[in-house]
């Protein structure tokens, strides 16, 4: 259980930093394989035959009991759930203490009273305590996170990510789920625009240089747009440790090549041939993206955009296709592309679907 | 200008910029046929015109390019390490 060790380390060393939105997702993401891999019942037992991982787990969790503490100070804008669960997954609180924190950080609506029992007395049954058999399946109990609107999206960015988010009206056609990862994504710590670059998203200090400038009513707007949009999705991404740990991701992306090899080659012809037609819905940058999404995918056998040296650092193939899976399906035509994705490769849009969703929650 | 003219001004506009979208896949497509692979095109879509004389230039003069040789054709600086564009 490395990944259980790694993610206490990170929590440690995010404790007193103020990273630690992004330290809580990529410690969920791995307490939810944890939990996973238990229903797979694939893990070593140690000598009284219980689990050994789940010492670390709860150990795991009970780090995140502390950083959720902190984060969830006033203002800090974070979901009060992963507190409750980390508190049930440590097995060191009390059902008392869950409520009374539950009822400390939630308004406890009915449905959010449903969750916390649901979760406790589930993570209960699986951690083996006898005195909570398996629930019927119909009680499962999903609570429908509330809508939020663009503005609530991007109200806590700083002035000039504000601008390119608001300006450019840049998520106004985006998903739900979308619009919560936006808001769940930290502060870029800048945006240049240095007109002689490309644009790109750097890393290493979690910044955006775009090539073009801000100018809404510009001849370029268009396509600024779905590249603001492509470059914020890279920091989505790499903020929230989305591609990078979803194992999920990459056997989804080897089972669409494998069995749809050719649906690809043809959905891709079919698409680029309307494309240049121009009676299409898509522009240019648009099946710019589309092309490069279907490149990374096929490992440049159909479309282009980045060569194959660049897909040829790891990750960079998973990570490419989920900027452009984000930049086209926030697209005012969002919801054809999505289709159109889905279509073409459906196992790896499930994963980046999954993915979103998390960096939501 | 009368409002006629404005249309037919904003019409003409949008078949250039369709004629131009023509041009880049098409240069784009035999520098892939003659080549197999293309440099780095994302990220630099505002250079769509530049893009594709450049690319047309160098299947004329078959000389594929690397990278670094496109983006100074283009008038651009390399890329920095440890990006994603």
């Amino acid at each position: 259980m490395k990944t259980i060790a790694d993610a206490i380390g990170r929590i440690q060393k995010t404790l007193n930093t103020p990273n630690l939105k992004s330290a809580l997702a990529r410690m969920d993401a791995t307490l939810a394989r944890a939990d996973a891999d238990f229903k797979e019942g694939d893990h070593p037992r140690d000598a009284d035959g219980k689990f050994a991982a789940k010492a670390e787990i709860s150990g795991a969790a009970a780090h995140g009991v502390e950083a959720y503490k902190k984060a969830l100070k006033p203002g800090a804008a974070m979901k009060p759930q992963g507190l409750i669960k980390s508190m049930i997954r440590s097995g060191q609180y009390s059902e008392k203490d869950i409520w009374e924190a539950a009822k400390d950080t939630f308004d406890l609506t009915d449905d959010k009273k449903k969750w916390v029992r649901h979760s406790y007395y589930k993570l209960k049954h699986e951690s083996g305590d006898k005195n909570f058999p398996p629930l019927p399946k119909e009680s499962t109990v999903e609570v429908k996170p509330k809508a939020i609107t663009v503005s609530e999206a991007i109200k806590d960015k700083d002035k000039k990510e504000y601008n390119w988010h608001n300006s450019m009206k840049a998520w106004d056609n985006a998903p739900q789920e979308i619009l919560r990862a936006v808001a769940n994504t930290a502060k870029l710590k800048n945006i240049s625009n240095k007109t002689r670059s490309s644009s790109y998203y750097m890393r290493h200090d979690h910044s955006v240089n775009m090539k073009h400038r801000l100018d809404p009513n510009g001849p370029d707007a268009r396509r600024t747009v779905l590249t603001w949009r492509h470059e914020f999705g890279h920091a989505m991404d790499y903020n929230a440790s989305g591609t990078a740990q979803s194992e999920k991701l990459n056997v989804n992306l080897a089972a669409d090549l494998a069995q749809r090899s050719e649906e690809i080659g043809k959905i891709y012809k079919d698409h680029m041939d309307q494309n240049r037609k121009n009676d299409s819905l898509y522009g240019l940058n648009e099946g710019l993206y589309f092309s490069d999404f279907v490149c990374a995918l096929t490992r440049g056998q159909h479309g282009y955009g980045h060569p194959p040296s660049y897909f040829a650092q790891p990750g960079a193939r998973q990570a490419e296709m989920f900027a452009n899976y984000v930049a086209l399906i926030s697209h005012k035509d969002g919801g054809e592309y999505q289709k159109l994705l889905h279509e073409m490769a459906p196992e790896s849009c499930k994963a980046f679907d999954d993915i979103i969703k998390k960096m939501g929650s | 200008m009368d409002k006629i003219d404005k249309a037919i001004e904003r019409m003409a506009a949008v078949a250039d910029a369709g004629n131009e979208d023509k041009d880049f896949w098409d240069a784009a497509d035999a520098y892939q046929n003659k080549f197999k692979e293309l440099p780095t095109i994302m990220g630099i879509s505002d250079m769509q015109q530049e893009m594709t004389k450049v690319l047309r230039e160098a299947v004329k003069n078959k000389n594929p390019l690397s990278d670094d040789e496109w983006y100074k054709a283009l008038g651009l600086d390399p890329l920095p390490p440890d990006v994603l564009v």
